[in-house]
């Protein structure tokens, strides 16, 4: 990843002269900090946020009822790793905010699965809870709502059947080809 | 959807509640465990950042959409989507209200580009983010992976298009 970095800047800043972007190359560069700003304070306050929501949820132990619903699918996709408790309540809220399209909660739970999964050294774990948070699979994608909305559509909804199935699809692919690679 | 999250939100309370578990504590823990994420995340989002907008002012995205544009018969924007889709989901989204506007919302192309901004999800942003958090710089095939699963959804959504599943 280093040198997708380190060549990806350097083969930038050359093509942008080449193409004369320097002016917007600067200005981008130096909007660099003000964007970053911006993604850390919405992030991470909404991190916190989540978080400290999270712990409730988890002290509470309220998943638990919902054990019948989500064991049997982890188990499906992350194997035995699901048998630790932390790894388990983790990788479910992941689940669940994926699929209601709460993308900073997804993050957050992520974020704590993918630090319990390298602890505890499940290397195909992480691939897998990586890939399926790239595919982004939600079964309420609220933002698109909210946006076809405010646009005044006809029909709001007529993206979803079809951004359901190709999420959908894309997710077990995903799933399967790890699978797959490491002969599992 | 609102009222599912708040019901969730109220169920876990009203848990501890009867459990007798200290919700003040729990939840003043958790904010603190979370503002450990800013010193984690922060420089591997610095970076990125860096270089998605130095990817995005080069004028490359513009090239490469010009080059492929000959082999679709579908708007150049469409096209720049897909590409930015996996890197920027905001410039993806500028490019997705352009056609909104151009087009109007409940046109063919309009459509198209809705399927596509929830087709995934920004995958650049979502590997380096993950790695970096436990300090990991090799991705192993991850991040190609996620690229071609974005490419996947692009292909699906071409599909439908030349299928006239769309309409």
């Amino acid at each position: 990843m280093n040198k997708i970095f380190h060549y990806g800047i350097i083969f930038f800043i050359i093509v942008g002269l080449i193409f004369n972007k320097q002016e917007a190359m600067l200005k981008a560069l130096l909007q660099t900090p003000f964007d970053v700003f911006e993604l850390c304070k919405t992030l991470i306050l909404s991190i916190c946020l989540w978080n400290g929501l999270l712990k409730i949820i988890q002290a509470s132990n309220m998943m638990n009822h919902l054990n019948f619903l989500f064991k049997p699918l982890l188990r499906w996709i992350y194997g035995r790793c699901i048998q630790d408790e932390q790894i388990y309540q983790a990788l479910s809220s992941n689940l669940i905010a994926n699929l209601l399209g709460l993308g900073t909660l997804a993050t957050m739970s992520g974020l704590q699965a993918i630090s319990k999964l390298k602890e505890k050294n499940y290397p195909l774990q992480i691939k897998i809870l990586v890939v399926i948070n790239t595919a982004g699979f939600s079964i309420l994608p609220t933002t698109m709502m909210t946006i076809r909305q405010n646009y005044h559509s006809q029909n709001i909804l007529a993206f979803y059947p079809y951004s359901l199935f190709i999420g959908f699809s894309i997710t077990i692919i995903g799933i399967v080809i790890i699978k797959v690679i490491e002969h599992v | 959807m609102s009222n599912l999250i708040l019901l969730i939100i109220l169920w876990s309370f009203l848990e501890c509640a009867y459990k007798k578990i200290p919700i003040y504590e729990e939840f003043i823990t958790g904010v603190k465990e979370g503002m450990r994420y800013l010193m984690i995340l922060f420089p591997s989002i610095m970076l990125l950042t860096l270089w998605v907008n130095l990817f995005l002012s080069s004028g490359f995205i513009s090239l490469i959409g010009t080059f492929f544009i000959r082999f679709f018969s579908i708007p150049l924007d469409l096209l720049l989507m897909a590409f930015t889709r996996p890197i920027s989901s905001q410039t993806s989204l500028i490019i997705l209200k352009r056609i909104y506007d151009h087009y109007g919302i409940d046109h063919l192309y309009s459509l198209m580009g809705s399927i596509l901004q929830t087709g995934s999800d920004t995958t650049l942003y979502v590997v380096s983010l993950y790695y970096g958090s436990i300090h990991l710089k090799k991705y192993s095939y991850t991040l190609w992976l996620g690229f071609f699963l974005d490419f996947l959804s692009f292909v699906f959504m071409l599909c439908f298009y030349y299928l006239g599943m769309i309409s």
